[in-house]
């Protein structure tokens, strides 16, 4: 009778046993489904804001494209101006010597 | 995260200790159940029926002594595992308390009260060292 006690405590204590830890599993899955589902609702936020920083770098470079045109152009009128420069200035030192090229030639001629 | 005194709530740090000793207390009154009074109470004659006086204390006794090795040693699953046990263990004491409100006469309503109390106690100290890890 005394075996029989001790097995029916066995069996009682490893059902309790048993059912603590199914417990404790089910809690870990329900658990685990729930930041399964965090994680995919993240994830679809940061689909969503790939998605709009992709928009807005085709965006920005259309009009780093624009910016870099007109800035190139600037560039371009600079250096234009810069040639005009030099070659006013050497029409400048030309025009002096031909100037005193003609009086002198004219104040030879004249005595 | 291991399981000290830094990473567990104040409210873990009160009753982790509380579940080992009051596990303690009930293991070894009912292992050597002196002068044979818990063997002679009504109220327990359909928690004997589901096992064995001793059984239950065995029971306890394993239990306690998990939860102060899992104190001691700071490992936080065994003192999770050992409180999911707890939950089933004083929800099965409850339960089979109660039947006996029905079963047994003179067995007050509110028998299985600290079967309930301990087990709704444990499963947030449960959630709360999950929560923390």
């Amino acid at each position: 009778m005394d075996w029989l006690n001790a097995l029916q405590g066995t069996l009682a204590v490893a059902l309790v046993v048993t059912t603590g830890l199914l417990g404790l599993q089910q809690g870990t899955v329900r658990t685990l489904r729930e930041s399964n589902s965090d994680l995919r609702a993240r994830r679809d936020d940061q689909d969503k804001y790939v998605a709009e920083v992709e928009v807005k770098l085709s965006t920005s470079n259309a009009e780093n494209e624009v910016l870099r045109s007109v800035v190139t152009g600037e560039a371009h009128l600079t250096a234009l101006a810069d040639r005009l420069e030099d070659h006013h200035t050497e029409s400048m030192s030309a025009l002096a010597d031909i100037r005193s090229a003609i009086e002198h030639h004219g104040g030879t001629h004249g005595s | 995260m291991p399981l000290d005194r830094d990473h567990v709530s104040p409210a873990s740090r009160v009753m982790l200790p509380f579940y080992a000793a009051l596990n303690l207390v009930f293991g070894v009154l009912f292992v050597l159940d002196p002068q044979h009074r818990l063997d002679k109470t009504p109220a327990l004659n359909p928690a004997q029926g589901f096992m064995p006086l001793d059984s239950w204390g065995l029971l306890w006794l394993g239990l306690a002594t998990t939860m102060t090795a899992a104190l001691c040693t700071h490992v936080r699953e065994w003192y999770v595992r050992a409180l999911a046990i707890n939950i089933a263990a004083w929800g099965v004491w409850a339960v089979v308390l109660e039947i006996a409100v029905f079963s047994q006469p003179n067995v007050s309503f509110l028998v299985g009260a600290i079967g309930v109390v301990v087990a709704v106690a444990s499963y947030a100290s449960l959630r709360s060292l999950r929560a923390e890890a």
